[in-house]
C-alpha cells in the first residue's frame, strides 16, 4: 500500500513538472556586436568561448505553476512559444530571452569576452561573469550578481543578494557602479588603479584596507565618502540601499 | 643735553666742523613728491593703466561669451549623450552633472531615464541628480514619477523611501 502510494507522489510529481535541455549557438560573432542575457528564474554562468560562437547551454525545468497556466479561453496550457527559450542574432545583436513560461533555468554561456554584454534575472537567480574584458551592464532581483576577474568598465545591481566585483585591470576605461540591497556590496582591487570611489552604504558601514583617504560629501540628506585613488579618474558609485560596502585589496 | 651732543661732535670733526654743519644746514632735500612722482613721469603709466585695464574687461566680457558658449555645447553635448542608448556614456554623462544646476531640458531627460532606462544603476543616478537639485521636492512630484516607471519600479521606489527616510 505504501509502496503504491510513493509511486503515485512520484509519478504525479514528475507528470507536473517538465524539463527542457539545449544547446543554441550562433557564428561570427564579434565585437561590434552586443549581447543581451534575460532568464526570469535561475542562474546564468558567463566565461569567454576560444571562437567567435555565442553558444548557450541552458536546461529549464517548468514546475507546477508554469505548466498550469490557463489561456483566454480557461484551457491549460501544455506548451507555448514562450516556453521555449530562444537565441537570436541580428545586425549587432545577440540575444538570449527565457521567460517566466519556460521555468526555472540553468544557462551556461560561452561568448566572445570583447563582446559588451547586458546579463538580467528578473525574479530569482544568481549572476556569475568570469574573466570579462568587455563593460558588462547586470543585475538580478533576486541574488548574488559575481564578476570574477573582471577587467572592464561595469554596471552591477542585486535587488536583493550581494553585489561582488573582482576587478583586476590595471586601469578602468569608464565610470562604473555597484549597486545592493539586503546584501553586501564588495569591491577587489588588484593594486591601485586611477580611479574615484563613491560609497553611500545607507542604513551600514564602509569598510576598507586601502590607505586611499576618503572624505566626506554631503548632498542635502545624501552622504558620499568619496575618496581618489591614485591620482584620480573613471567615477566608480558605490551604493547599498541598506547594508555595508566593503573595499579591500586584492590578492 | 643737545648742546653737549653737539659740542662732541665738533670736537670729533675738529676744524671742518664749521664748514660740515653750515653744508648740512644748506642742503635741504627736496619733497618726494617733486623728485619722484613728476606728472611727466606718470604719464605714460597712466595709458598703460588704461590699457590694461581695458584688456582686463575686454577678456572678461570675451571670457563670459566663451563660458555661455561652452555651457551651451555642454548642455547640448549631455542631452544628445543620454539619449545615446549606450551605459557607460550615460553614467559617465551623469556622473559629469554633480554639483550642477540643470536646465528644464536636463531636468525632462532625467526624469525620462529614471522612467525607461532599463540599468538600476542608471535610474538611481538619475533620482539622485533630481533630488539634489531640488526636483522632485514634493511627495506628488515622486509618487507621480515612480508610477511612470516602466522597469525596476518596486527597486527604484525602495531607493526613494530609503533617502526620503534617512532625513
Amino acid at each position: 500500500m505504501k509502496k503504491r502510494l510513493f509511486i503515485t507522489l512520484l509519478m504525479s510529481t514528475l507528470a507536473a513538472t517538465a524539463s527542457h535541455a539545449d544547446v543554441l549557438s550562433v557564428d561570427n560573432v564579434t565585437s561590434d556586436f552586443r549581447l543581451f542575457i534575460t532568464v526570469w528564474e535561475g542562474e546564468i554562468d558567463l566565461k569567454p568561448a576560444s571562437d567567435d560562437k555565442v553558444r548557450v547551454d541552458v536546461e529549464c525545468e517548468q514546475g507546477n505553476d508554469a505548466a498550469r497556466e490557463v489561456n483566454e479561453q480557461g484551457l491549460r496550457v501544455i506548451s507555448s512559444d514562450q516556453s521555449l527559450p530562444e537565441l537570436r542574432k541580428s545586425d549587432d545583436k545577440v540575444t538570449f530571452k527565457a521567460a517566466e513560461q519556460a521555468g526555472v533555468c540553468q544557462i551556461e554561456v560561452t561568448a566572445p569576452q570583447s563582446v559588451r554584454t547586458q546579463l538580467r534575472i528578473n525574479d530569482k537567480g544568481k549572476i556569475t561573469v568570469s574573466n570579462w574584458r568587455a563593460r558588462v551592464t547586470t543585475w538580478s532581483a533576486g541574488g548574488d550578481v559575481t564578476l570574477l576577474d573582471h577587467q572592464a568598465p561595469f554596471s552591477v545591481t542585486a535587488m536583493s543578494g550581494d553585489a561582488n566585483i573582482e576587478y583586476r585591470g590595471a586601469t578602468l576605461e569608464a565610470d562604473s557602479a555597484a549597486t545592493a540591497a539586503n546584501g553586501v556590496v564588495k569591491l577587489s582591487l588588484a593594486g591601485e588603479p586611477p580611479m574615484t570611489l563613491r560609497t553611500q552604504a545607507r542604513w551600514g558601514e564602509v569598510a576598507t584596507d586601502l590607505d586611499a583617504e576618503f572624505k566626506r560629501e554631503q548632498i542635502d540628506n545624501a552622504s558620499w565618502s568619496v575618496a581618489t585613488l591614485a591620482g584620480g579618474g573613471p567615477i566608480v558609485t558605490l551604493r547599498n540601499l541598506n547594508s555595508d560596502i566593503v573595499i579591500t585589496r586584492g590578492d | 643735553m643737545q648742546k653737549e651732543h653737539v659740542n662732541l661732535w665738533r670736537d670729533a670733526i675738529d676744524d671742518d666742523a664749521e664748514r660740515v654743519w653750515t653744508s648740512i644746514r644748506e642742503d635741504v632735500a627736496p619733497p618726494l613728491r617733486h623728485a619722484y612722482a613728476t606728472k611727466d613721469a606718470l604719464r605714460p603709466y597712466r595709458w598703460l593703466l588704461a590699457a590694461a585695464i581695458a584688456a582686463v574687461m575686454v577678456t572678461g566680457a570675451w571670457n563670459l561669451a566663451l563660458m555661455k558658449q561652452l555651457a551651451d555645447v555642454h548642455a547640448d553635448y549631455v542631452m544628445a549623450s543620454l539619449a545615446i542608448d549606450l551605459s557607460e556614456n550615460r553614467l559617465a554623462t551623469l556622473h559629469s552633472l554633480y554639483g550642477e544646476s540643470l536646465s528644464a531640458d536636463a531636468v525632462e531627460a532625467l526624469k525620462d531615464l529614471v522612467r525607461i532606462s532599463q540599468d538600476p544603476n542608471i535610474q538611481l543616478t538619475a533620482l539622485d541628480l533630481l533630488l539634489d537639485n531640488h526636483e522632485l521636492s514634493k511627495d506628488q512630484d515622486v509618487e507621480a514619477l515612480l508610477q511612470q516607471v516602466r522597469h525596476n519600479g518596486h527597486f527604484v521606489e525602495a531607493a526613494v523611501r530609503a533617502r526620503s527616510i534617512r532625513t
